[in-house]
């Protein structure tokens, strides 16, 4: 596959955290029965009714824009892009097609070990469409279809990257950190799988070395990160399979089906539609204070990518933990809080990343719901450090923790948890072990030293795993090499 | 220009009217009537006037996100030619 270089752009709708739609005050809400959620604004019935914009809406579109690094533009107005399909009630969808919210942006990804830019060509906020739902089979061989309305009107954006994108993994780790971005922001939920963030991904191929694209296909139906990615491998194998039999590759849109593991050319009546997009003179233009944008700016969170930075640089842990840690803005916060309490941020990172996570994951939760606090969570760390507990009672202890929400301490003296570090009592156990176990003995002074495991494990039995393991060692050695 | 009788029918049938044909006729002369007066436009001097795309010059507004009144269901299918339960029913929208 080497004699070809994969040229790929991502088109990537958004859909907004907002409680009502883009131009009217319908609500969002997900579930509701179909077509309750309509007025005659989303409906496009005949009136006078104008669309007046949804400040919270805009307000999200921007800090998108900032969080992508676009310029802001300065008037909002809408065109409408003309089409006619079943779930497009007024025959146009409002977008902004002449004068994009946001443009010339950036998102910082790495890749095997250094960071690459995928450039951002535009963001704009546009509405959805309806729902079209196919009864049979099948949207092929369905004989009507049914519309639902409610979705029509809510808030998306949609951000167009440019060709920068060179192959699947690169594809998917840029939607993973884009979908990171806009989570940390809060301005949606990015579900790939419930449709609140859909990608298309333009895939085209070209010699190596040539600076001439190719013809492209629109990838569409990749309904998770996994999807994604399969999705344009799929394409890249296709593609150049015909062109290095000598074909040429057919520019249209294509359909990846999941089950199959396959792309299909989808042939639409609406296939190459001219859009005929012109200004929406319904909306007048409404002009962007820069105070605003500057309030905006400056209620930013620090991003993913500058997170993973200062815990690399000022913790100095690992890539990989600072990329575990920062995976949610709420994680991270957990961290950071956590740190706030303990002075060790390697431990406190093992710890988060390892049973914390495990216990989130048990409990199918999330890091804001846990009852550990960070505060107990150190303290926890702090008995383990001083030999007040052992590492393997102290997990017990913090899931004991988790269910109650209980201070580590507390859980310890209730239970006698406290670690063994007397020398005196660990050696009369020793002693008593090694007696009762003389085959390990044996093996032990004849070489095998691995049998002092055994032994140590005993003695775990006889203290409910309290006794201090280094020392149980310690003395373990010193009676079997009297 | 003007428009004829058959351009109407055609643009009645795009915006899904139907139309008697005394209404047809009323249409006809009335939207003649409308592009001799938009004609009118063609001979002023618009020199010194700024090209726009709108019709006002007033700067628009912002709404809150807050949840109003939508329509009931039986109120929003009310005009569709057909429907099936809660939904608007479509002719099958994918060529073979």
């Amino acid at each position: 596959m080497s004699e070809f270089e994969t040229i790929i752009g991502l088109e990537v709708h958004v859909e907004l955290l907002t409680k009502t739609k883009l131009f009217c005050s319908c609500s969002t809400a997900f579930g509701a029965e179909p077509n309750t959620q309509v007025c005659p604004i989303c409906l496009g019935l005949p009136g006078e009714i104008i669309p007046v914009l949804n400040r919270k809406a805009l307000e999200y579109a921007i800090k998108a824009a900032l969080a992508l690094n676009c310029d802001i533009t300065d008037v909002i107005d809408f065109d409408r892009k003309n089409y006619f399909y079943a779930d497009l009630p007024k025959g146009y969808q409002r977008s902004q097609f002449f004068n994009p919210m946001g443009t010339n942006g950036y998102v910082e990804i790495e890749v095997g070990g250094s960071t690459k830019r995928i450039g951002i060509k535009q963001l704009h906020l546009e509405e959805d469409a309806g729902k079209l739902l196919h009864t049979g089979d099948d949207i092929i061989t369905s004989p009507f279809s049914l519309v639902d309305f409610n979705r029509a009107g809510v808030p998306l954006i949609e951000i167009v990257t440019e060709p920068d994108i060179r192959s699947a993994e690169e594809a998917r780790l840029f939607l993973q950190e884009l979908r990171n971005i806009l989570r940390y922001i809060a301005i949606s939920d990015c579900k790939l799988e419930e449709g609140s963030m859909r990608a298309d991904a333009n895939v085209s191929l070209r010699p190596l070395g040539s600076n001439k694209f190719g013809n492209k296909t629109e990838l569409k139906n990749m309904n998770s990160f996994r999807s994604v990615f399969n999705g344009i491998e799929y394409e890249v194998k296709r593609q150049s399979k015909i062109l290095r039999e000598g074909g040429e590759v057919l520019p249209e849109t294509r359909h990846w089906d999941e089950d199959k593991g396959v792309t299909k050319g989808m042939r639409s009546k609406f296939a190459s539609a001219d859009y005929r997009c012109f200004p929406d003179a319904n909306f007048l233009p409404y002009e962007l204070s820069t105070d605003w944008i500057e309030k905006l700016k400056d209620s930013l969170p620090e991003l993913p990518l500058a997170r993973r930075r200062r815990l690399m640089d000022e913790y100095g842990l690992p890539a990989y933990d600072a990329e575990v840690l920062t995976s949610s803005r709420e994680l991270a916060d957990y961290y950071d809080a956590t740190l706030r309490f303990s002075p060790a941020p390697k431990v406190v990172s093992n710890w988060v990343m390892g049973e914390i996570l495990r216990l989130l994951k048990a409990a199918e939760i999330e890091i804001t719901e846990c009852k550990i606090t960070p505060e107990n969570l150190a303290e926890l760390l702090r008995l383990i450090e001083k030999g007040e507990i052992s590492g393997k009672i102290a997990k017990e202890v913090l899931e004991e923790m988790s269910t109650t929400g209980e201070k580590a301490e507390s859980i310890v003296q209730r239970k006698g948890l406290a670690q063994i570090s007397d020398e005196d009592t660990l050696r009369k156990l020793a002693i008593e072990v090694i007696a009762a176990n003389p085959r390990s003995v044996e093996d032990y002074r004849s070489g095998k030293k691995k049998a002092i495991g055994f032994l140590v494990g005993q003695i775990m039995r006889k203290t409910k795993g309290k006794a201090n393991p280094q020392l149980v060692n310690k003395v373990l050695e010193e009676e079997l090499n009297k | 220009m003007t428009i004829s009788k058959e351009e109407l029918r055609r643009a009645s049938v795009d915006a899904r009217l139907k139309l008697t044909v005394e209404e047809e006729e009323r249409l006809l002369t009335d939207v003649n009537k409308i592009i001799q007066q938009a004609k009118s436009l063609i001979n002023l001097d618009l020199q010194e006037v700024k090209p726009t795309f709108y019709g006002s010059e007033q700067k628009n507004f912002l709404r809150e996100d807050i949840e109003g009144i939508s329509l009931k269901n039986d109120e929003a299918l009310a005009n569709a030619p057909e429907s099936d339960q809660f939904y608007f029913r479509v002719p099958k929208i994918v060529e073979e």
